[in-house]
């Protein structure tokens, strides 16, 4: 029978800069800086940086062990790890698609944003463009509504472009792709922040963003919110990073390639919280209003605060274009990463082509984005579904991780001597004991606050029905998807070549 | 700026991107290990153009084709 090499990054540096593309998104530059400060500002730096090292970089380093061992996607990977784990490769699979959805409509906003800035088309009300001009918002949540032109049409482009650089594959496509869109990233960015730099103002609100609040270190929903802020900035729970490193060569380095993708990304997130910060003090002198008053994050950050702060601004049009391209090329490059993990469980699963696997299931992801978010409900549907499935499917997915794959499977010491065997960093007992015991401590933590939080009151005010269908619904429908999808039996099942990890593992499982 | 806030801001600053640069030095002073067995040409590669292997097979290139040493 033929068979498929597995298809590769061109270089290290392929791989690293992929791996910082999907890292780095929309939630380096509008979560970061508002979670950083109001949780202690300048104080935030440390529980950031404690929860970098005992928890972000030993999961990063896992995922790319995992990955890199079974030289397969995350279902197929686990599977090979222990066959009932295989459920967990599926759930994240389906998270990945629930995500991928939502995500990509935020990147047509922000590609109409781009536009819009020439001319400051938000006129005077940036809330009421918006929610009402642009978006149409239905009044509430619930339906879906009619469709909306405005967002469905750069949707599709989105889309388009995305599944074009998939069907070329990992080294033509995803590579080519970040090795051109992560320095221009860079380079807007950097310009962004030196422009924000030398407004009136910018002074103040690095100040408000660096002064130490002490008495936060005290508060564990402060370190509850540097795990939170670590967990979801790096792309690590949901499967990319096993996809990714799947593509690597057998002698990689992975600890030093996790170090480098680790505080790449942590490096752009305070590169946006001094650009985010200088903006808002810019606007607090510009509108008399205080630093704390102006705060956001999210949609209404980047959609309606940046477009007010960028009508009161010289040049405006020239920030907005730098961030509005800046927002929709880290959010490509992850976007990219996110479908790339059903498109390999795919291709891994049916043996089917790259191509064909993009047209089919990228284009069945594209269309169910397209039917459910450009819509006059679409909003409220985006907001819930990221809620849950950001709480309920990574975060408890990456729980679940964590203990199959330390406490049921026991095979961390393993993937430990994976990742030293050709890596220069060599991981000591810490690592096994912060994935161990650290991390799923904290990953509980914010679980079992969260579900508190949604047993006091219903997010946002949803409606019961609404949360139950919209919310639990979402996330309990993936977590089904994986447990379903992996009852079905594999045909085909070859014996493993002698010598091959995965024969040396079939024998120790049977004993012999 | 306050002297705590300029103080935390050169901290941040000194420990990620001078994490980061650090990083990147120890990375490139380890340059990659050539593949035990690796095929002139086989670098890179994409894999044949949409062929689509029967259903649910793996083939050897499945289960790790290099073997640990």
């Amino acid at each position: 029978m033929a068979t498929k090499p597995r298809e590769q990054w061109g270089s290290r540096y392929g791989f690293l800069i992929a791996a910082i593309g999907s890292a780095i998104g929309l939630g380096n530059i509008w979560r970061f800086p508002a979670e950083a400060y109001r949780n202690g500002g300048g104080a935030f730096v440390l529980p950031y940086l404690i929860a970098l090292v005992s928890a972000g970089l030993p999961l990063l380093i896992l995922e790319y062990t995992i990955g890199r061992r079974y030289r397969k996607s995350a279902p197929a990977a686990y599977r090979a790890m222990a066959k009932p784990a295989q459920f967990i490769g599926w759930w994240q699979v389906a998270i990945c698609f629930v995500i991928a959805t939502y995500y990509a409509v935020i990147l047509a906003w922000a590609v109409r944003f781009i536009g819009f800035s020439f001319g400051e088309k938000w006129g005077d009300d940036p809330d009421g463009f918006l929610f009402d001009t642009f978006l149409q918002r239905a009044d509430t949540p619930g339906s879906f509504g009619g469709f909306v032109p405005g967002v469905f049409w750069p949707l599709l482009v989105i889309w388009v472009i995305t599944l074009v650089i998939l069907g070329l594959g990992v080294r033509r496509g995803i590579e080519t792709a970040n090795k051109i869109f992560v320095p221009m990233l860079v380079v807007f960015f950097l310009i962004l922040v030196v422009r924000a730099l030398t407004l009136d103002g910018a002074v103040e609100g690095l100040n408000a963003f660096f002064t130490p609040d002490w008495d936060a270190l005290t508060d564990g929903d402060v370190w509850v919110a540097a795990y939170g802020q670590i967990f979801f900035s790096l792309s690590v729970g949901f499967g990319i990073m096993i996809t990714y490193a799947s593509y690597l060569r057998s002698r990689s380095d992975l600890s030093g390639s996790a170090m480098v993708a680790g505080l790449s990304n942590s490096s752009f997130e305070l590169l946006a919280g001094i650009g985010v910060f200088s903006t808002l003090g810019f606007m607090a002198q510009a509108s008399g209003l205080r630093i704390e008053e102006l705060v956001s994050d999210g949609v209404g950050l980047a959609f309606v605060a940046f477009p007010t702060i960028i009508s009161q601004m010289p040049a405006g049009a020239f920030f907005g274009f730098l961030f509005f391209t800046s927002l929709v090329i880290s959010g490509l490059t992850s976007l990219i990463s996110i479908v790339q993990v059903i498109i390999a469980a795919v291709e891994d699963r049916t043996g089917w082509g790259r191509r064909r696997t993009v047209a089919i299931v990228g284009g069945a992801t594209a269309l169910a984005s397209l039917l459910v978010y450009p819509r006059e409900g679409g909003l409220y549907f985006l907001d819930i579904a990221d809620r849950f499935i950001n709480r309920y499917g990574i975060a408890l997915a990456g729980l679940v991780v964590l203990i199959t794959v330390g406490w049921i499977l026991r095979r961390l010491k393993q993937q430990q001597e994976e990742a030293d065997a050709t890596s220069a960093i060599h991981l000591g007992r810490w690592w096994r004991f912060c994935l161990g015991v650290i991390t799923p401590i904290v990953l509980a933590v914010f679980l079992v606050d969260s579900v508190r939080q949604e047993l006091n009151e219903n997010y946002e005010g949803y409606s019961d029905g609404f949360v139950l269908a919209a919310g639990w619904g979402v996330a309990g429908a993936a977590l089904l998807f994986g447990i379903l999808v992996s009852l079905i039996p594999w045909r085909h099942e070859p014996e493993p070549p002698p010598g091959s990890v995965a024969d040396v593992e079939k024998n120790e499982r049977s004993g012999s | 700026m306050g002297a705590s806030a300029i103080m935390m801001m050169v901290f941040a600053v000194l420990l990620l991107w001078g994490g980061m640069v650090a990083a990147i030095l120890k990375l490139r002073s380890h340059p990659e290990e050539p593949e035990p067995d690796e095929e002139p040409g086989r670098t890179g590669s994409d894999g044949p153009e949409g062929s689509d292997g029967p259903q649910g097979y793996d083939g050897p290139e499945g289960y790790g084709a290099h073997p640990r040493p």
